[in-house]
């Protein structure tokens, strides 16, 4: 009896432990996360991870302090940045030095020894980039993104800039940059603004984008090459060109080659460029929409996801009911990361039984459906049916008619999202707010998503749920984002493992 | 024997239901209003497959009008012959009171699925002349096929016949119960009402054979907007909440009918 005893504590014990628990709850004053919109899928937020200690684990970047992480999955002290105006941004290059840049003025900062500080690192340095082509006819008046990236191999990070006129190179001399900057790709002339809501950069190359100046162009620097992708209007649709510039290496010089130029069809006007494979030489392009259904029955709609492989001129359309009024989640986003785009349909409403069932449920129903879809991305593109599908169900607080709490967030798309690791397995999984004041993890694999929640966490009734890995440790954790006024963010820290 | 009784039974029953006008009626209400079906759902010929049409037709003439006229006149023919005094004098012959109210409610199972079929045919001829009989295609891809569709219209038809054969179950054991057809007819359509407002709050609806009756169709359009619909599920899911109304309710029925005084 004794064994069987002990063997159950045990065994009791190994499932506890596989198990990703919402273990701390911490406060994060200044935090916002949310989910972009559009087919760019990812969490953004005002967080950025570091390691500035040198320890071997990442800190927390927020707009106004570093938070350093301690042994456990939280933080040990808060340390104000140094600089403080509005305008500064900050990068933290690979010795840990953190870079405040203003302007064209930088200053290196190391952590304090004691790590109750910074120290100066660098002298203040001045940069500049050289002038080159000409004016643009828009006023983009001191719009500039500096970061720092390693462009000629020496293992020192450079500090790249990117203006309306281009992309130039500081190299890293000792403690500081150059100077004066080379011009290594002009951009093209800025244009029209169009409507992609961001990047999605292939991973390990510097993601860049410039969404407070809207331009018509979206930039990446990566190892062997600068791309540059930009549309332009015209009558048949936007036409979208890739221009490559590849990148030569001689000892500490950088140069860049003869641009090969690559000019796709014509696409409507709301496909925005996708990087739909890691490697890919040229980006895909994608829309969301959603298109009425022809039975005329009020709303019985559908979300359709449209994708362009590279250089394809007819397009791949993914297609679920979606009603109208509820949000169109993200449809593609790398969940088994695996360095290509899947596509997921997330859709929410109510059962689909017909208009008097419907009618039914809207005066006396408590539940809506939250289907999921998923195709994952193969070598040869997307796979004809769904890899997986799955249907959740999600509790109201009323009856849809009366408009109850839990409706105006699946009109926000707060009801579900298919982003976070959890449990460290390289796959996301699904976090569902199936109570107005309770959220659940469900863990999901390549087959589809458990049946029963990993973790269940209460949340107050106005907040909104996002997953996004605050700690830096590789889990999702789960956000709690107040609403407006309501205080600070507080974040659910996960431990886990994949098993 | 006690088939032959049953099949004498049978006889007589459909042979009343076949001189019963109202009967006629409701076979007949579901395809007449066909007629108004392309009002909300146009059928022309314009290359695209008119499948859909089909089940727009079957969800707004059967699944509510149909079923309610077949429930009240189920309801109605069970207790106006206990009102009237008919059972009593058909109960002179040589059939027991249970072959009586089984054969009845066979006629009805009859009169429901000539009431859909008699629609479908409609629905299906009217498409025919009037739209495309295409299969579905998307993109410039064949989704699904002529013969797919023809297949998945008919699993949505025995779904609907089996929810048919329920309500009517129903509402011969409302007749019984009631003995007057007024009662019966307004107990039978309180007993749908309250079924259909409770389901969804408490969660049952999944479970409830009513809720298959447009589930199936609804399916089948999706099918034919190009979207996968799980209908043999829900064909699973109809057979299994109709058969214990199916077969309850007859049982009820015929215990209570047992004990009934059938002096009008």
């Amino acid at each position: 009896m004794t064994r069987v005893g002990v063997g159950l504590m045990l065994g009791l014990a190994g499932v506890m432990a596989g198990m990703a628990e919402a273990g701390v709850l911490v406060e994060v004053p200044g935090l916002w996360a949310g989910f972009a919109a559009g087919p760019a899928a990812r969490v953004t937020g005002n967080f950025s991870h570091a390691d500035l200690n040198d320890d071997g684990r990442a800190d927390l970047l927020l707009e106004r302090e570093a938070w350093i992480r301690g042994a456990g999955p939280g933080w040990t002290r808060k340390i104000p940045l140094p600089g403080g105006a509005e305008t500064d941004a900050y990068d933290v290059d690979r010795e840990g030095v953190l870079w405040v840049i203003s302007g064209n003025r930088l200053s290196g900062w190391r952590l304090a020894a004691a790590e109750d500080g910074w120290e100066p690192a660098t002298d203040e340095v001045s940069v500049d980039e050289p002038v080159t082509g000409r004016e643009p006819a828009l006023d983009f008046g001191c719009a500039r993104r500096r970061f720092l990236y390693d462009l000629d191999g020496d293992d020192q990070d450079d500090l790249v800039t990117v203006t309306p006129r281009g992309v130039c190179w500081h190299r890293r001399q000792g403690a500081g940059f150059d100077a004066a900057g080379r011009v290594l790709t002009p951009l093209p002339e800025p244009q029209a603004v169009y409507t992609a809501r961001g990047t999605l950069w292939p991973p390990g190359q510097r993601a860049l984008c410039l969404p407070g100046f809207r331009f018509s162009a979206e930039v990446s620097v990566g190892a062997d090459a600068i791309l540059l992708v930009h549309g332009e209007e015209s009558a048949a649709g936007m036409r979208w060109t890739t221009l490559r510039y590849p990148i030569f290496r001689e000892g500490h010089s950088v140069k860049t080659g003869e641009g090969t130029r690559d000019t796709g069809p014509p696409l409507p006007p709301d496909a925005v460029p996708v990087w739909l494979d890691r490697d890919a030489g040229r980006p895909g392009f994608a829309r969301v929409y959603r298109e009425p259904d022809s039975s005329g029955i009020p709303g019985e709609a559908f979300a359709v996801c449209e994708v362009w492989e590279p250089g394809e001129t007819s397009s791949r359309v993914f297609r679920r009911p979606a009603p109208s009024g509820a949000a169109l989640y993200p449809p593609l986003a790398d969940i088994n990361r695996d360095g290509r785009l899947d596509v997921v349909l997330m859709t929410v409403g109510l059962a689909r039984r017909g208009p008097r069932e419907r009618a039914q449920e809207l005066l006396t129903g408590n539940r809506l459906q939250v289907e999921v879809s998923v195709w994952f991305r193969q070598a040869g593109g997307y796979p004809r049916e769904p890899s997986w599908q799955d249907n959740r169900t999600v509790y109201l607080d009323a009856p849809p008619i009366r408009q109850p709490r839990m409706l105006e967030a699946a009109a926000r798309g707060q009801l579900a999202s298919l982003h976070g690791d959890f449990n460290g397995d390289g796959r996301a999984d699904l976090l569902l707010r199936e109570r107005l004041d309770q959220v659940a993890c469900y863990l999901c694999d390549e087959g589809g998503c458990a049946r029963q929640p990993v973790f269940t966490v209460e949340v107050s009734p106005g907040e909104a749920v996002v997953p996004a890995d605050i700690n830096g440790d590789g889990l999702a954790d789960v956000v709690r984002v107040p609403e407006p006024g309501g205080g600070p963010a507080r974040v659910y820290l996960t431990e886990g493992n994949p098993q | 024997m006690m088939v032959s009784r049953f099949r004498r039974a049978w006889a007589v029953e459909t042979a009343r239901m076949v001189r019963s006008g109202f009967a006629w009626t409701v076979a007949a209400v579901p395809a007449l209003m066909m007629g108004l079906v392309p009002v909300i759902r146009p059928v022309i010929r314009d290359g695209r497959g008119d499948y859909d049409f089909i089940a727009t037709a079957m969800t707004a003439t059967v699944c509510t009008p149909g079923f309610l006229l077949l429930l009240v006149w189920m309801a109605v023919w069970t207790a106006s012959d206990l009102a009237d005094g008919t059972a009593r004098s058909l109960l002179i012959r040589p059939i027991r009171r249970s072959d009586y109210l089984l054969a009845k409610y066979a006629a009805g199972l009859m009169l429901g699925t000539v009431m859909s079929g008699l629609a479908l045919v409609t629905a299906w001829l009217m498409m025919w002349m009037l739209g495309d009989t295409t299969g579905v295609a998307y993109g410039g891809e064949v989704v699904f096929t002529s013969d797919q569709l023809v297949v998945s219209g008919l699993l949505a038809f025995v779904a609907t016949v089996f929810a048919l054969w329920a309500g009517c179950a129903v509402a011969v054991l409302a007749g019984v119960l009631t003995r007057h057809p007024g009662p019966a007819a307004v107990l039978t359509l309180l007993m749908w009402l309250t079924l259909e407002l409770v389901k969804y709050p408490m969660g049952i609806d999944r479970w409830v054979f009513t809720t298959s009756l447009e589930t199936a169709w609804q399916g089948f359009g999706d099918l034919c907007r190009g979207m996968d619909a799980p209908l043999g599920r829900t064909v699973v899911r109809a057979v299994v909440t109709a058969l214990p109304v199916i077969v309850i309710c007859p049982a009820v029925a015929v215990a209570v009918f047992h004990q009934r005084d059938l002096t009008p």
